[in-house]
């Protein structure tokens, strides 16, 4: 008998299995979808576009080339608390005992529970001696913030709680850490971890977790399956989906601690009621859970509350239409609360028939030992429940992502400043608490590292809603964008300690090309050679945040060469003849008209010409960045702020345009006009070509568009034959190569062609640590990246470049008429 | 019967019983035909993700991705799915996703959330996309998608679905909500 006794426990095991498990609807849906309508009805997504530079606000993707976003990281870590499956021992904590024993202590009162929780989790390392209530899990504190004292933990990461500190010093990282890879990591693992910390504050909502009650978790026999209240609020997801938190729904503290959206420690009564206590106490004082009914009786005094006081005052017995397990309409009696019956049955506590028949008589009867009944909980009243504690979650996980993203910083230049020398800017907390501690200031350097600037630590007390006193720090030569700096503060923010507050300006100017094509052009024939003028397009990139007023300013950064040649006799340029850092020259400020604000907020970009005469860039440079910086207010926001565009130039790139209309190429042989004229068969074959065998001067109009017909950008009006124009040219460093038109005329003789052509783009920017030199030609003795030259040849031009031409004529470049400059 | 017989025949249940709850729990490999819902005509290139979980622990339970697969429409809007020989996974969420179309899921249905009742993991069903209408919202479909397809620990494995709905859909609902969040501030 003893195989058939096997084989029935072997049975039941399976079975019990697998109904238990595959009827359990799993973690992917409450808590992702809580957290999901938190973040929806947080300020969370604008308060990221406003202070993180994130345009996309919860929907950027973080890392950027990741899969997930910033709501998906969230829902992840909202959904990864529960795992492994022991970290949820710590969810539990009952408001009505010190913090430091109001965790979960049922666990033993059942064999299942001693077996599959006790026991289980003590053997992986989770010891019951080392349990904690949810309140301090999820924030460290034993007693209430910011003054009570705090958990330590083993340096053990698997029995670790990722709690409120954890994100801070997650997003302290993400603010601070010196590379891109570094930042994103932290700011996914700051997200996941604020994740974890609703995910504890979510389980507040539910009266098991408040009430001491794991066993009503475990597999049950009078009640169904495994989790009753939980189970059937992710059976029926529609119910937090479709659920609508009211204002009443959101946490209302005065000087907020971290710790009050679990416990403000108000004590327990049925006054708990309003939105100005912890959700665990308004759980645990409100509702009931399985094995916490006041009025049933209990195994000992883990389940035994006082609260709610099941009273003919507040409670009364109601009848409701219910279905049944057979699918029948059946009339059930409930206990509803009275201040909840509106037109129909409150269905709060079900009256169980375990009542004797003296108290299932009559209602009146029933409402006479309304505080005697045995009672349950049953679908209507999960409903009940979930309809006022999910919106209750959401509320209050959105007031606690609210309150970690609350601090507002911007750092803005010092209008008292009159030293154009002096870096001098302050620091204004736009929150609501005063903040007190350290304030630093970094920047992203052009080398894709974040950098903290010199002297760019600052501690400070700045009350609510004020500036500083002047910060002076070194303005760094390296900025990816100058002006654009990171401010992060930690340190004790309102009731916060080791508060953590990041501002990453995010307002963003476009820079393209303008009309003509090229950002700048200079005459080579001028001694220094020096770009006194850039144009540019320029565009407000942040759509959301319409400029107002200000001015705009361009800055040219490069790193100079110390061997150039205006000639390029020392061309190409090695990584060694550069000067290691960065030299910049400003344009001249620009104050925008009203006109000019509107264009810029424009989806059309405007022209702006950038006055460089006072501060010209030389010619000799490589690694060239433009920067346009927009000083001044937005419609958004009355602090002065800046917005920075950045684009990455050509180098200068030396053309040749030249006239070699002092030879005629005949047969493949450069040949002067005296030696054609004195030789017949010479002068015979040339005049057969049709061709002028004199020379000639030639107008040269030069556009630097795609566009067919493109109005010339310069003209050199008559370009004598053998000399040549030498134009110093910048365009975006995009375009591998970009396009030219020539065009020449002469009266006398009659001619005239045009040439459509692209040059190779010249950048010499390092690329990953190599110096990319540019090709430079040797053209009749003339020195270039590029150009165009002009000849008559019969009877064709094959080999023109390898033939024997002598040096030009004149070795040093005419002037040149630049059109509209 | 024999003390023996007795045994050997509860030898023979003690292995065929939990052959046959093993099979009889476990998802089979199924395939099914994707449909315009107004026209009738297949959807070529409809994306379909299925996901199962697995929940374990009693008292304390935790939930994993347990097994993905997504695969393809093909030109008669046809597909097949693998299954999952366990039957301690919770049943699985199947998502189809098609750009211009509104997802099929089957726990929920778009708009509304309303629960859908009419799938059964069986070959044979034919999915209707409805098309997506100029009155749905961009935001709350994408995260009608995104709740059905995310379970973060695979990602990876999503990859075509996530890539397909975030190509298709992200700028719009990403808008949509700026829209909103830019009217609501100025009223």
């Amino acid at each position: 008998m003893k195989i058939i006794k096997l084989l029935i426990l072997f049975i039941f095991i399976i079975l019990f299995y697998c109904f238990s498990l595959v009827e359990a609807y799993d973690d992917r849906i409450t808590h992702p979808e809580i957290s999901r309508k938190a973040v929806i009805n947080s300020s969370l997504n604008s308060y990221l576009k406003s202070n993180l530079g994130l345009k996309d606000g919860i929907n950027a993707k973080v890392p950027s080339n990741g899969e997930a976003d910033i709501l998906a990281l969230l829902r992840k870590g909202s959904t990864d608390e529960d795992d492994p499956k022991c970290r949820a021992s710590n969810h539990f904590h009952n408001p009505t005992l010190p913090w430091g024993l109001s965790y979960m202590t049922d666990d033993t009162d059942t064999v299942i529970g001693t077996i599959f929780v006790r026991n289980y989790c003590n053997n992986r390392g989770w010891d019951f001696e080392h349990r904690k209530s949810a309140v301090t899990w999820a924030t460290g504190y034993l007693n209430p913030a910011p003054d009570g004292a705090k958990e330590t933990y083993a340096l053990d990461p698997e029995h670790h709680p990722i709690d409120w500190d954890t994100a801070r010093d997650n997003y302290y990282k993400a603010l601070t850490y010196p590379t891109k890879q570094d930042q994103e990591f932290y700011f996914a693992e700051t997200f996941s971890a604020v994740g974890h910390v609703m995910h504890i504050l979510q389980d507040m909502a539910v009266p098991a977790h408040t009430r001491n009650d794991m066993t009503s978790h475990l597999p049950d026999t009078h009640k169904g399956w495994s989790q009753p209240y939980e189970n059937y609020v992710k059976r029926y997801p529609s119910l937090i989906v479709n659920s609508n938190p009211q204002p009443t729904d959101f946490p209302n503290f005065s000087n907020t601690r971290v710790t009050d959206f679990w416990d403000t420690t108000a004590g327990n009564s049925n006054l708990l009621t309003g939105n100005s206590v912890g959700l665990a106490e308004f759980s645990n004082a409100n509702y009931l859970s399985d094995y916490t009914i006041p009025t049933n009786p209990h195994l000992n005094s883990n389940h035994a509350f006082s609260s709610p006081k099941i009273t003919t005052d507040k409670y009364q017995i109601c009848e409701k239409t219910i279905l049944n397990a057979k699918g029948e309409q059946i009339r059930q009696k409930y206990v509803g609360r009275k201040n909840m019956m509106g037109s129909g049955c409150d269905a709060f506590a079900v009256v169980t028939a375990f009542n004797s028949s003296s108290y299932t008589a009559t209602t009146t009867t029933l409402n006479a030992n309304i505080s005697r009944l045995n009672l349950a909980l049953d679908a209507s009243i999960h409903v009940t429940y979930a309809k006022e504690l999910i919106p209750r979650a959401i509320g209050y996980s959105a007031g606690l992502l609210d309150y970690f993203f609350r601090g507002k910083i911007r750092l803005i230049p010092d209008s008292s400043n009159s030293n154009p020398y002096l870096n001098s800017y302050v620091i204004r907390n736009k929150s609501t608490e005063d903040m007190s501690g350290t304030f630093e200031i970094y920047y992203d350097a052009i080398d894709g590292k974040r950098k903290q600037v010199g002297l760019g630590v600052f501690p400070l007390d700045i009350s609510a809603d004020s500036d500083s006193s002047p910060v002076i720090f070194v303005e760094p030569f390296d900025a990816q964008e100058l002006g654009k700096y990171i401010l992060v503060f930690r340190g004790t923010m309102g009731n916060e300690n080791g508060a953590v507050v990041g501002w990453i300006p995010h307002n963003a100017l476009e820079i393209t090309a303008p009309d003509r094509c090229l950002y700048s052009i200079i005459d080579g024939s001028v001694i220094p050679q020096q770009f006194r003028k850039i144009k540019a397009k320029v565009r407000n990139a942040t759509a959301d945040e319409p400029l107002q007023a200000g001015t705009l300013r361009a800055v040219a950064q490069y790193k100079k060469r110390t061997d150039y040649q205006p000639d390029l006799s020392t061309d190409p340029p090695s990584a060694d003849s550069r000067e290691p850092g960065f030299s910049s020259s400003k344009s001249v400020e620009i104050d925008l008209t009203a006109d000019d604000i509107a264009a810029l907020n424009n989806s059309t970009p405007k022209e702006f010409t950038f006055d460089f005469s006072a501060d010209p860039i030389p010619s000799g440079i490589t690694d060239l960045y433009l920067q346009v910086i927009f000083e001044g207010t937005t419609s958004n926001n009355t602090d002065t702020i800046i917005a920075v565009g950045r684009k990455d130039l050509s180098e200068p790139m030396h053309h040749a345009f030249m006239n070699w209309t002092d030879r005629f190429y005949l047969d493949g042989v450069p040949r002067t006009a005296v030696e054609i004229n004195n030789n017949p068969a010479f002068y015979a074959r040339a005049s057969a070509s049709g061709r002028p065998i004199d020379p000639y001067p030639l107008r040269t109009e030069i556009s630097f568009c795609p566009v067919a017909g493109h109005a010339p950008t310069v003209i050199y009006d008559a370009m004598p034959a053998g000399s040549f124009g030498r134009l110093i040219i910048i365009v975006g460093a995009d375009p591998t190569e970009f396009p030219l038109t020539v065009h020449r005329v002469s009266v006398t003789p009659p001619d005239e062609k045009t040439t459509n052509f692209t040059s190779p783009n010249i950048v010499n920017q390092d690329v990953n640590g190599v110096f990319n030199p540019a090709a430079v030609y040797t053209i009749r003795g003339v020195k270039n990246h590029g150009g165009s030259a002009y000849e008559n040849y019969y009877p064709y031009s094959t080999g023109v470049l390898e033939a024997p031409w002598p040096n030009m004529l004149d070795l040093n470049p005419i002037a040149v008429t630049e059109i509209n400059p | 019967m024999t003390k023996s017989r007795l045994k050997k025949i509860a030898l023979a249940l003690l292995i065929a019983i939990p052959l046959i709850i093993y099979f009889l729990f476990s998802y089979r490999p199924i395939s099914g035909t994707v449909v315009d819902a107004e026209t009738g005509k297949p959807v070529e290139g409809a994306i379909v993700l299925v996901e199962w979980t697995r929940t374990t622990g009693i008292g304390l339970t935790t939930t994993k991705s347990y097994k993905v697969a997504e695969v393809v429409t093909d030109k008669d809007g046809k597909f097949t799915l693998p299954g999952v020989l366990n039957p301690f996974v919770n049943a699985p969420y199947l998502t189809i996703y098609k750009k211009g179309y509104v997802a099929w899921n089957n726990k929920s249905i778009f708009p509304g959330n309303g629960i859908r009742v009419d799938f059964k993991w069986s070959s044979g069903y034919v999915f209707k996309l409805e098309q997506f209408k100029n009155t749905d919202s961009y935001e709350d479909h994408y995260y009608f998608i995104s709740s059905a397809a995310h379970t973060e620990s695979a990602t990876k494995e999503k990859h075509l679905f996530i890539k397909a709905y975030d190509e298709s859909e992200r700028e719009k609902a990403i808008r949509e909500r700026d829209l909103k969040e830019s009217r609501s501030s100025q009223k």
